[in-house]
């Protein structure tokens, strides 16, 4: 059966501190599988793996992960080291999502060239790997060979780089046909480079409950960079419950593994309102 | 709205019907200059027209021309195929409805009146003559879409140019089917598109490759010349008569894409495209008006479910439109390439070329084609089993092939761990030695690989390889191409390259490295000898040692092994007829037809090295891409491999194997019985997981 994770309002301006400590713990209370933090540098959004190491600290069982973390502007031995830590602080239930990310003003902001961004995440991923089996740098990951990587991107030279080197593939959001297209891509390139076993499928959605307005024009402001793209992604916001259910369910039949929820208003009723829909969903 | 085309047309019906829109058309032509013949439509496309607008419907379809055979001529013979249901009607019928009933709904149709992206941003359009206060712009201004272009950096187009020529003509009579007409010229194949749209006229589309194209000189033809041509090439299909032109010339289609559909300005109203402005695909699945119709429909539905809030419609449109288009382009490419390979494949048997022709674009399968015409289909597989008439004949993918003297009993192969009742499971690369391993626990050809010989339901093939500069890595349970710790072994290659920014630079093969690589290929095939395995096959692709000869990106060495697509081929023959001599049954051999990045292998040098092997004696090819080099952008996709695999079965007359999103028996049976492959390797995940098909 599907996992359903849900967000982190990290990155939802007007935030409190203690509002998503309380949120991490909520989440767990109430049954998701898993705690989501997206990325973005030149924004009012919080460090994702700080922000997880956060929520770790308050839950137990409840799965961490990136989806996604923009790779390329991070110093990989730094990258290793801080995931290493974040996995043993949370007794290894991080699962580390990277991609190249969409803005180049976050590479800008970071002192990073985006000219070479795939070859350089191609390299991360492999190298992130060797630091954590060779443990020449930073703690040794809880998880054996470190937390599972996961590659957001549909694009041929993105699933080329899943399959080689990731355990699994973050889709963007969207309705559950255009997942279950990728997936077959997905499937299809981890046959084609002979990989072992069977990529991990994670997708998401964003909704906004009791304010469903509010939520989108956080998702305007946010995506404001893309132009018109925004618009279509608060068309697909899920702003009811019914809205929830239908997601959820094209989604489980689409092949979908875990989904993760992100939220786009900070209030922590919302983590009660999901909950909710959820457990209807599930019984 | 820009562009009285049909879409343009058609959102301004729906909209002005509703009684609270007011709708202004400019168009640039004048009144009836229309060009081009007649546009099919598929029946659920009317079905969604009589749905959307039912007196729109009963206009049209009053002028409808209706059929559902398929004419297949090819040389003297004809098939006709039944079961395929099609309308057309004249573009010239269709637009005067269009217009008489928007007209009628109170819109305002401006001809020859030009509306340029400055007229929109000076505001002339909504303060000067042309009208005032708009509160969305549509362009519907076709392919070269002006406003379109001035927005080149919100929409964010790309083009494809199709390597076919092609010219829209007219026949001066009703073809009684959709009729597909090839016709072998010295220069080279050409290939009729005809289907009628009114009683007595049809379109008639020819079509070439650019090298026919040039070498028949209509590369420097004008329109009579092109037209006299063309009349006389087909003249057996003409009843004598002239072809008609309408200023026709020859043209490369173009495959039009755009990122976004629509854009929001500040100040401004809100631009979104539609029909040819936002897409094409190419002519050969005639869909081109059906898709600006529906996205016609799409906009006003999606207006509809938004009254107050036009970005959220927008927004909406374009999000239920993207998926279906994009799906029709994926077809139309198929169908494309198909067209521009065609000549290479008129010597499959009439059933075989027909139902290759029918399935060439994806969206017609086996199943449908069992449904759509029995008749055609059963003599279709009837050729796959070599069974005569009378006698039942299983479905193409459980019919019996013999390759080399090896007997199998279906088509359908499976990794060695992963069978289900498939008649050949491959092992897994088994090194010829040492060196060629890709990773410590790498199988080597010996006592180790024993395992795979063991007893199963289906015939074994033991797949052997070297991994060149793909060897001395870590286990690629956690990914792929990562060199071991304590760097490993010396690596040896074609050439001195690493195959990451983390490998050791493997040594280039001396004289030396390549006879003892050839002999350790030689004693894994004679070990083989004593083992139960029924098929040996070389695995000279994904970047490893023998692959590494084949690439012009890996293969740059100046001695005799190097350069030309002969000399590149020439170590890797020499290891196969070493392999060939030791083995007792039949060799294959897996190539990588695709490099998947630029300066990457041709598919002309890849068919000429399947040849190769194929004239060597292989008694199967397998169709596989990429892993040359690390970095890449593969075409992944349903079937992304299969229409390469028909390329090489046809010109190296050898028997294929293809895999590569493959997720069904139904899509074994449609690629077996076009005589696209011999065998089908089904992912066994994606066949477990329907949904994902």
């Amino acid at each position: 059966m599907m996992k359903i994770g849900i967000g982190l309002p990290t990155s939802i301006p007007g935030r409190g501190g203690d509002d998503v400590v309380e949120w991490a713990r909520r989440a767990e209370g109430a049954g998701f599988s898993s705690l989501g933090v997206v990325d973005r540098v030149a924004y009012d959004a919080w460090e994702p793996l700080v922000s997880l190491a956060g929520a770790a600290a308050v839950t137990r069982i409840v799965r961490l992960v990136s989806m996604v973390m923009i790779g390329p502007i991070h110093n990989t031995a730094l990258l290793a080291r801080q995931a290493a830590t974040v996995d043993v602080i949370s007794a290894g239930r991080l699962t580390l999502g990277l991609g190249i990310g969409a803005r180049h003003d976050d590479y800008l902001a970071s002192g990073v060239d985006p000219a070479k961004r795939g070859e350089m995440l191609t390299e991360q991923l492999a190298r992130l790997r060797d630091h954590w089996e060779d443990t020449t740098v930073g703690p040794v990951p809880f998880q054996a060979g470190g937390p599972d990587l996961l590659v957001g991107g549909a694009s041929g030279g993105a699933l080329l780089r899943m399959a080689r080197l990731a355990d699994g593939y973050v889709h963007g959001g969207g309705p559950a046909r255009s997942f279950a297209s990728a997936a077959l891509r997905v499937r299809t390139a981890w046959e084609d480079v002979d990989r072992p076993g069977a990529p991990q499928l994670w997708a998401q959605a964003y909704f906004g409950l009791g304010n469903p307005d509010l939520g989108d024009a956080y998702l305007r402001d946010y995506y404001a960079f893309t132009g018109a793209f925004a618009e279509k992604v608060v068309a697909a916001n899920l702003r009811n419950p019914l809205e929830v259910r239908d997601y959820i369910r094209s989604y489980e039949e689409a092949g979908c593994e875990n989904l993760v929820l992100l939220p786009t208003v900070a209030e922590l009723d919302e983590v009660d309102r999901l909950a909710e829909i959820v457990s209807q969903v599930r019984f | 709205m820009v562009g009285a085309g049909p879409s343009g047309l058609y959102f301004s019906v729906l909209m002005a019907r509703t009684g609270s829109h007011e709708v202004t058309v400019f168009e640039r032509n004048p009144r009836g200059a229309t060009y081009g013949w007649g546009v099919v439509f598929s029946e659920g496309t009317l079905a969604e027209l009589a749905e959307v607008d039912y007196l729109t419907y009963l206009d049209l379809e009053r002028s409808l021309v209706r059929w559902s055979a398929i004419d297949i001529r090819h040389q003297h013979s004809t098939i006709r195929s039944y079961g395929h249901g099609f309308s057309a009607i004249s573009r010239h019928t269709l637009l005067r409805v269009l217009e008489d009933r928007a007209e009628e709904l109170g819109v305002r149709i401006n001809f020859e009146t030009e509306v340029s992206a400055s007229d929109l941003s000076s505001g002339d359009l909504s303060s000067g003559d042309l009208g005032s206060g708009f509160d969305l712009v549509v362009a519907a201004d076709g392919v070269n879409s002006g406003l379109r272009n001035h927005h080149q950096r919100a929409f964010k187009p790309t083009v494809h140019e199709h390597p076919t020529r092609y010219i829209w003509l007219g026949a001066p009579f009703a073809f009684d089917a959709f009729t597909f007409v090839f016709v072998p010229t010295p220069a080279g194949l050409f290939q009729a598109h005809a289907y009628p749209y009114d009683a007595d006229g049809s379109t008639f589309i020819v079509e070439t490759t650019e090298e026919t194209w040039q070498r028949s000189g209509m590369n420097d033809a004008n329109e009579d010349e092109s037209v006299a041509f063309c009349s006389k090439l087909f003249a057996d299909h003409l009843d004598g008569n002239p072809l008609r032109s309408n200023r026709s010339l020859w043209n490369a289609f173009i495959t039009l894409r755009n990122r976004n559909w629509f854009l929001l300005e500040e100040g401004g109203p809100p631009l979104v495209l539609m029909g040819d402005a936002a897409h094409t695909a190419h002519f050969s699945i005639g869909s081109g008006t059906k898709l600006a119709m529906e996205d016609a429909a799409g906009l006003y539905q999606a207006l509809n479910a938004h009254p107050d809030n036009v970005r959220a419609a927008l927004a909406e449109y374009e999000a239920e439109r993207q998926p279906p288009v994009a799906r029709f382009q994926e077809a139309a490419r198929d169908s494309a390439r198909y067209f521009e390979f065609v000549g290479h494949h008129l010597q499959l048997e009439p059933a075989t070329f027909a139902f290759n022709l029918l399935t060439r674009s994806g969206r017609v399968t086996h199943l449908d084609m069992e449904r759509r015409d029995p008749a055609l289909t059963i003599a279709a597989d009837r050729l796959v089993a070599g069974v005569e008439r009378g006698e039942a004949v299983p479905p193409p993918s459980l019919t019996a092939l013999g390759i080399g003297g090896l007997e199998l009993p279906n088509r359908l192969v499976a990794d060695f761990d992963d069978a289900s009742g498939e008649a050949l499971l491959l092992t897994p690369t088994i090194a010829v030695d040492d060196v060629g391993r890709s990773h410590p626990g790498s199988p080597v050809a010996g006592p180790g690989a024993l395992r795979y010989s063991a007893d199963r339901v289906g015939s074994v093939g033991m797949v052997i390889g070297h991994a060149g500069a793909r060897a001395s890595t870590r286990p690629p349970g956690d990914g792929l191409d990562r060199p071991l710790r304590d760097g490993g072994w010396e690596a040896i290659a074609c050439s001195a390259i690493p195959y990451t920014p983390a490998h050791r630079i493997p040594r280039s093969m001396s004289d030396d490295d390549m006879t003892r690589v050839s002999a350790a290929f030689g004693s894994a095939a004679a070990w083989a000898n004593e083992t139960g395995f029924s098929l040996l096959v070389v695995d000279a692709a994904r970047g490893g040692l023998l692959a590494g000869f084949l690439s012009p990106i890996t293969n740059q060495r100046s001695d005799r092994f190097g350069g030309e697509v002969n000399a590149r081929v020439s170590f890797p023959l020499e290891v196969f007829e070493k392999v060939k001599l030791s083995w007792r049954g039949p060799v294959g051999v897996r190539l990588s037809f695709t490099d998947w990045v630029r300066g990457g292998t041709s598919l002309e040098d890849s068919i000429a090295i399947a040849s190769s092997f194929a004239s060597a004696g292989a008694s199967l090819i397998e169709v596989v891409g990429g892993g040359t080099v690390a970095e890449a952008e593969p075409g992944y996709r349903r079937g992304y491999l299969t229409s390469i695999a028909a390329e090489v079965r046809q010109r190296a007359a050898v028997a294929v194997l293809v895999g590569g999103g493959i997720t069904s028996r139904n899509e074994a049976d449609t690629a077996i019985a076009a005589g696209r492959a011999d065998l089908i390797r089904i992912d066994p995940y994606l066949y477990r997981r329907p949904i994902m098909r």
